[in-house]
């Protein structure tokens, strides 16, 4: 009786030892016939298309990060309070996994009225990172405000009351190679960034199914 | 107030780090004053330990600019700094924003911060 019991956390722990992140987002449920039998299947949000211009002037589409993991985030150059501290973290994030081509940092530009192409390209620059593996991504403003809040669940948009004229939310937002989101990780937080370049291998082990 | 500076004494001993020599009472003062605003205004930027960002954002930290330039510093913490600077070497070319809002005195204690935590004193 004392060993099956055993037997049994032994099993549970094992079981623990490879986590799984969650899928994060709204979810729906679709009914299928299959072979006569009813079969429930549920399909998970994933990230729409998108099209951006990088700093190098090159298109990047949803395509050229399907079956990469990529970190997402939400920035302008000029941003005086959280960007640099996220920056700041991005970096380790990007020193971690800067030489591994299935892992990809994607920082879309909100203000790019002042963030054009040669902006983006100096400051990538003053970073120390370089396309493809970190890409600053720049749109028309609405369509970034846009993809943030229905594709990340992040907030993006103009605000004349906060500092630098924007406001933004901070997190650092991780997307598996089916484009769905698996995390979102505060990018001011030393800890939390830790966690996300933990995690990280997580996703690279995990099958494309 | 004098509840709160001594609260940040021990703090501020550990901040200084392991020079030979213990800050003042001066020095004390100067960094109980200048720790929450350099908090507020400068960390997110020049970071925790003054250490700037990569090659955009100059360190504060043992900055010869600071040392060759110790009279534009206030004036550069009230009115921002448009193009490049060459700092310890290395060039930064990220424009710094304005921080208007500062007193004269808030400003005093900013740059008294600066030098004495980030060692820019000189001899």
């Amino acid at each position: 009786m004392k060993i099956s019991k055993l037997a049994g956390i032994a099993l549970l722990l094992s079981a623990c030892s490879e986590p799984v992140l969650p899928i994060l987002g709204p979810r729906e449920v679709e009914v299928k016939q299959v072979n006569g039998k009813e079969v429930v299947d549920t399909i998970y949000k994933t990230i729409p298309d998108f099209s951006f211009y990088n700093q190098d002037g090159d298109i990047i589409t949803k395509k050229d990060v399907m079956g990469k993991i990529y970190v997402a985030d939400f920035f302008f150059v000029t941003c005086p309070t959280i960007c640099p501290r996220m920056k700041r973290n991005l970096l380790k994030v990007y020193e971690a996994y800067g030489n591994e081509p299935n892992v990809m940092l994607l920082s879309h530009t909100i203000d790019p009225d002042h963030d054009s192409i040669s902006v983006l390209k100096e400051y990538a620059e003053g970073l120390g990172a370089k396309a493809p593996a970190w890409h600053f991504l720049r749109a028309e403003r609405e369509y970034t405000w846009k993809l943030a809040e229905e594709g990340y669940y992040a907030t993006a948009m103009a605000d004349s009351l906060e500092p630098g004229g924007f406001v933004h939310s901070g997190g650092l937002i991780l997307v598996d190679q089916l484009g769905r989101v698996r995390g979102v990780y505060d990018g001011t937080s030393e800890s939390e960034t830790k966690q996300l370049i933990n995690d990280i291998p997580l996703l690279l082990h995990e099958k494309k199914d | 107030m004098k509840k709160r500076i001594s609260f940040f004494v021990p703090l501020l001993v550990g901040l200084l780090g392991c020079g030979d020599s213990q800050p003042g009472p001066d020095q004390m003062q100067a960094l109980a004053s200048g720790y929450g605003l350099y908090e507020t205004h400068c960390l997110n930027c020049h970071g925790q330990e003054g250490e700037g960002l990569a090659n955009l954002i100059p360190p504060l930290k043992n900055s010869d600019w600071i040392l060759q330039h110790p009279d534009s510093v206030p004036y550069i913490i009230r009115h921002g700094k448009q193009g490049p600077m060459l700092v310890n070497g290395k060039r930064y070319s990220l424009a710094m924003p304005a921080n208007k809002i500062l007193t004269n005195e808030e400003l005093q204690m900013l740059c008294n911060y600066i030098r004495i935590r980030f060692g820019n004193a000189g001899k």
